[in-house]
């Protein structure tokens, strides 16, 4: 298809290419430099899609990221992406857009029937409408709604594309590149401070490329590539295009989304869009102004389109929008339109201006209406004629609106800021109270010339050299074009039928406004929430000044007394997946091995997530098909014999100095302090609040030198509050800790022959018999010729037990040796499903028990508070309710029925009483299969349960449906006088 | 010789990618032993007697290239020695030069450590390292704790275009990922 509405010559698209692209099926062409938006608007295509309420026609509003409007979606299959907007979507060969929301075809929508219901559709529809019959609304009501409701399409599929975020750092940090940005960025970057300068557009230049207005007796277009050539050029300075700075955070910190790869076909597997974080010591937003429209009577017709955007795309993609133009403008720079397009051959029907004095001559041919309004537009898709207020009609295809500039000042109220009112501009700018670090220049800053954007942006730069006690560069005295830019606020029009439209995005209209003030919505906040307005992709901001100028006329308010909403992050929309990051699936976090991962899973290892770390669950032999088979035979082979149990995730934290031993005594609740050097002892670890934090064993390597284990999952925690500890409560203590979790790795030996086992392996020069190394002792000693080991003798099994440390290199190795060692016992590899079944047994507490809710009392751990110390956790842990003698307590459950099988999270409630909760008396913990025992074992809390053995309860388990009758028993299920771990 | 043998393993084995502009390759056979310590000028003494250097302020590295040795200075009461692995006990190597002004911690099998080489590895240092790598800012010598992809490391520039990084041993295949991800993300 030709491109009737190109223009013959200028712009800065390179017509020498040529890109194909099809939008809802059709092939049109386009050229490099476009957007979809021009090359859609060259080839004559005015309705773009379907408005959201009302479905009512939409064409292309404005040549921004600011499009209300041209919402598309782009690409097919998993990659497919709604509500791009078409003005910032840069056209490549290839590219296939879609419009949406509307059911049949774009022309015939059937969803706008919703137009006729209109009266019906106002604001605030849905609270007044759907509140009966009750019943309707999660039936049909809400699915009706959500059916018809939203824009685009999801693919529902998942994001095939990549995302990646990264890190950068710049003196000064140049947000938006247009002529105040550039200059401000060209004059820091000249005084060899390091700059970052990043622009939405693929192209420098802002403005400069959508205007006549030229630079240094330069085309503004040209000075913007000029000076693009000499920032980079410069080692100090980073130019980014197609990049959105869209949050101002805390100290100077800025996010940024890049798109890397939007305006390629294809990513080629590199990050489509990159998340930057910007760390700075000073910004400067220039991120320039967004005009507004003005509210009349269908105003919303596909071809009435800001006149900004009007001349962006006559004098950049060298694009007619209509083929005759009028313009409707309450401010000088509707007149520029006007001239523009005229100068480039494109009939001028009429300029319309609501001020009483013409400010500036008229295109030869044009019609001047002063003090006049719109009153109506007239065409079925596309503007054919426009009525005025005296009732005059004037034909013309596209209709230039300018209400004014609005400063893009969000990011200057990305931290509660609130602009201000300047009447001189009718527009906000931005309050006093910015951000850290924040300046701003040029338009953003309400400041409209070209010239007074050039020395803004430069005057504000070497303000901030100033500040960092650098000289600015000689000023090279940018000079601009002279440029009229007064206006005379105008909100909306007052005659005329049909709806004026404020929030196109929306279908907000002024009488919804007007109803919204009428129903009680006065703040401006709440006007957002009933209303819509300002809401979805735009944000409202080509809305919002409109919106709340008329909410203050129909208070009676001032537009300072009416306020604006709230800005927050991020001023355009960001992908999910561009937030995601790298952070999906597998790489949603990190992975913990241990040194003997590789040997497991060539044993036939099935692992768990433990927090980070992959832990060998069970280790399946050939046969068998269940889980519970590989673990009762590793539970059984261990108990006859020996079994082999990687415990390398323990956390073991490193503690030495001369004041160590005092150190570890105030920390655990038992005593430590006279532990002998080559012994360990079994410590409990309080919290301030007097609960249990942790547990574990500490061995004494030397007199000042300690070695604590902690559990897998509080390896961290416990770390991190002895460092609270040593640094803040006791720091005259000489004690220094490490982590050496990951130094060693570490193997639990468990079984009637655990010694012979390890007799094999240790150096002839230790000794390791039961009356050298006892239960409970420990020792560095070395393994197969010399390599340094810490034994320890201790037992989580209830077993003869020792867990032998080397250094991580050997760890995969030590678990092939041990097996290797033990195979004339028939040694075992076993998991944490056979280890947790061994603790239960046992009566040994882990996490589920340690859950942060419970006491050493609760545990029947009382003992092990001394009364001879002070310790953390001593003082609070005597709270009436930690000491009240019917607390609760830790014991053993069997099912009455050895039949049945124990669920852990089972509540007890006596037999025969109502299950509720103010009769539960406690929970069922941790459950297993005793293989030894042949029956279904638990531990839980129960109150009094200590005088309660034998006793029968309801094990109570409403939400599996399942209650049954249980013994309370000893925790002690296996070897409770402890004769075996010590053999 | 013993009847069963240890065999040694490095936490990525060998992993050594060439990239256009960029190497990452895992560095093996180094030593790596904390030494805390509550009287720096004591250390510091015995430092300047057995090894004639000033010890580091944290941030900063020392080097002693008779004996291949350098020194990462971590936090005010620590530092990092990194050496040649010849014995099975480097930390009593280091004990004999702290004496008992430093309390020494084996730490050589704690770490995977991976050098990242070329004149594009700042580019994709980027994309995982949240301090400024700028050479007037991170200076060659320059040390520092820091987390990437919410990994602890410690990353030391060992020359202009070269980077020595530092993460746990357990999960180095995520790290190593992460950092080859990085350079694929960037050439």
């Amino acid at each position: 298809m030709t491109q009737a509405f190109r223009l013959a010559k200028g712009g800065l698209v390179d017509r020498s290419q040529t890109l194909e692209f099809r939008f809802d099926g059709a092939a049109y062409n386009g050229h490099g430099g476009d957007t979809l938006a021009s090359a859609l608007l060259a080839n004559g295509v005015r309705m773009v899609g379907r408005s959201f309420k009302y479905h009512r026609p939409r064409g292309i509003f404005s040549a921004g990221s600011e499009e209300p409007n041209a919402l598309v979606e782009l690409r097919r299959g998993a990659r497919q992406e709604p509500n791009t907007r078409a003005t910032m979507a840069e056209l490549f060969g290839g590219l296939d857009a879609r419009s949406q929301n509307y059911r049949g075809s774009l022309k015939y929508d059937l969803l706008a029937v919703n137009d006729l219901f209109s009266p019906f559709l106002s604001a605030g529809f849905y609270y007044k409408t759907f509140m009966w019959p009750k019943p309707f609304w999660e039936k049909l009501y809400e699915p009706a709604i959500r059916a018809a409701a939203g824009l685009g399409r999801l693919s529902r599929e998942p994001d095939p594309d990549v995302y990646d975020k990264g890190y950068l750092h710049c003196d000064i940090l140049v947000i938006g590149a247009g002529p105040s940005g550039l200059s401000a960025a060209l004059t820091a970057g000249r005084a060899g401070v390091r700059v970052i300068l990043a622009d939405e557009d693929f192209r420098i230049g802002g403005r400069l490329n959508a205007e006549t207005l030229g630079v240094n007796d330069m085309a503004g277009s040209d000075w913007a590539d000029a000076t693009r050539a000499e920032l980079a050029s410069m080692d100090n300075v980073r130019v980014m295009t197609r990049t959105t700075v869209f949050g101002a955070y805390d100290h100077g910190v800025y996010g940024a989304i890049e798109r890397q790869t939007d305006h390629l076909p294809h990513s080629s597997g590199k990050p489509r869009q990159v998340l930057w974080r910007i760390y700075t010591r000073r910004a400067i937003v220039c991120a320039g102004a967004t005009e507004r429209s003005i509210a009349f009577p269908d105003n919303d017709r596909p071809g009435v389109m800001l006149a900004g955007g009007v001349r962006a795309y006559a004098n950049r993609f060298a694009v007619g929008t209509g083929r005759s133009v009028s313009i409707f403008t309450n401010n000088d720079t509707g007149w520029r339109t006007a001239s523009d397009l005229s100068a480039k051959g494109v009939p001028i029907a009429a300029i319309i201006d609501t001020r009483e004095i013409s400010p500036l001559a008229a295109p030869r041919g044009a019609a001047v209406v002063m003090g006049g309004r719109v009153t109506g537009t007239k065409g079925r898709h596309c503007v054919r004629s426009i009525t005025l207020a005296g009732g005059q009609t004037i034909e013309c295809d596209c209709l230039a609106v300018s209400g004014g500039w609005s400063p893009n000042v969000h990011l200057t109220c990305h931290q509660r800021g609130r602009p201000q009112w300047n009447e001189d501009i009718a527009a906000f700018t931005p309050g006093g109270d910015m951000p850290f670090g924040m300046r701003v220049a040029g338009a953003a800053n309400g400041i409209y010339s070209l010239q007074n954007c050039l020395a803004d942006g430069r005057e504000t730069a070497v303000g901030i050299l100033d500040e960092f006690g650098l000289n600015p560069p000689a000023d090279d005295a940018l000079t601009a074009d002279e440029e009229a830019a007064s206006i005379s606020a105008f909100w909306h029009v007052r005659e005329g039928k049909g709806r004026a439209f404020v929030d196109l995005q929306n279908d907000v209209t002024v009488k919804d406004i007007r109803l919204s003030h009428q129903e009680g919505f006065r703040s401006v906040e709440h006007l957002k929430r009933y209303s819509t307005l300002g809401m979805a992709t735009d944000q409202g901001r080509t809305a919002n000044v409109l919106g709340l100028a008329i909410l203050a006329q129909a208070s009676g308010k001032s537009i300072p007394e009416t306020g604006t909403t709230i800005f927050r992050p991020p001023y355009t929309p960001v992908a999910i997946g561009a937030i995601a990051g790298r952070s999906r699936g597998k790489e949603f976090r990190s992975v913990r091995k241990t040194p003997g991962h590789r040997w497991a899973e060539k044993n036939g290892a099935k692992f768990v997530e433990s927090g980070l770390w992959m832990r060998a669950q069970w280790f399946a032999r050939e046969g068998e098909t269940h889980w519970r088979q590989s673990c009762d035979r590793e539970v059984r082979q261990t108990r006859a014999s020996v079994g082999i149990c990687d415990v390398t995730t323990l956390g073991k934290i490193d503690i030495q100095g001369r004041d160590a031993a005092e150190f570890v005594n105030r920390v655990y609740s038992n005593g430590f302090a006279k532990l002998p050097v080559g012994k360990c002892r079994y410590g409990l670890v309080l919290r301030e609040d007097g609960l249990v934090m942790d547990d574990g064993t500490t061995a004494r390597l030397g007199e000042n030198h300690f070695v604590m284990t902690t559990t897998t999952a509080n390896a961290v925690t416990v770390f991190r509050h002895l460092e609270f500890c040593r640094q803040c409560l006791w720091p005259g203590l000489d004690v220094h800790l490490i982590s050496v979790t990951e130094q060693w790795a570490q193997a639990a030996i468990a079984g009637p022959n655990a010694r012979k086992l390890l007799e094999k392996l240790v150096d002839p020069d230790h000794d390791i018999s039961s009356d050298a190394f006892p239960f409970m002792a420990c020792g560095e000693i070395s393994v197969c010729g010399g390599v340094p080991t810490r034994l320890f003798r201790i037992s989580f099994s209830g077993e003869l037990a020792y867990e032998i440390a080397v250094p991580a290199r050997y760890g995969n190795s030590l678990m092939a040796v041990l097996m290797q060692a033990g195979e004339e016992f028939g040694a075992t590899p076993y998991g944490v499903e056979a280890l947790n079944v061994m603790r239960i047994e046992k009566g040994h507490a882990t996490g589920s028990e340690l859950n942060g809710q419970t006491s050493a009392r609760d545990l029947g751990l009382g003992r092990m508070m001394s009364d001879r110390k002070d310790y953390i956790g001593r003082v609070l842990s005597q709270r009436e309710h930690l000491v009240r003698e019917d607390g609760l307590k830790l014991v053993g459950f069997k099912p009455v029925d050895t039949a049945q099988e124990l669920k852990a999270g089972a509540h007890f409630i006596a037999k025969g009483k109502e299950m509720t909760t103010e009769n539960d008396e406690g929970w069922m913990t941790s459950v297993a299969w005793s293989p030894n025992l042949q029956t279904s074992i638990g531990l839980g809390f129960i109150e009094r349960g200590d005088s309660r053995i034998g006793e029968t309860v309801i094990a109570a388990d409403p939400l599996r449906e399942k209650s049954i009758e249980v013994e309370i028993v000893s925790p002690h299920f296996i070897d409770p006088e402890g004769e075996r771990l010590r053999g | 010789m013993a009847e069963f043998d240890l065999i040694a393993e490095s936490p990525l084995n060998g992993l050594q990618r060439a990239f256009e502009g960029v190497t990452v390759e895992e560095v093996s056979g180094r030593a790596i032993v904390s030494v805390a310590f509550s009287d720096r000028a004591g250390l510091e003494q015995a430092v300047r007697t057995s090894l004639d250097l000033t010890l580091p302020f944290v941030g900063n590295t020392a080097r002693v290239e008779t004996r291949d040795l350098l020194i990462l200075s971590l936090q005010s009461d620590q530092i990092f020695v990194l050496f040649p692995q010849t014995g099975h006990r480097p930390d009593l190597e280091i004990a004999e030069i702290a004496g008992d002004q430093g309390l020494v911690t084996d730490q050589s099998d704690g770490w995977a450590l991976l050098r990242v080489s070329g004149p594009g590895s700042r580019t994709a240092l980027e994309r995982i390292c949240m301090l400024d790598l700028h050479p007037d800012i991170f200076t060659v010598g320059a040390v520092a704790r820091t987390v990437m992809e919410h990994l602890g490391v410690i990353i030391h520039r060992d020359g202009e275009q070269s980077f020595l990084l530092m993460s746990a041993r357990s999960s180095a295949e995520s790290f190593a990922h992460a950092v080859v991800t990085s350079v694929e993300n960037v050439i």
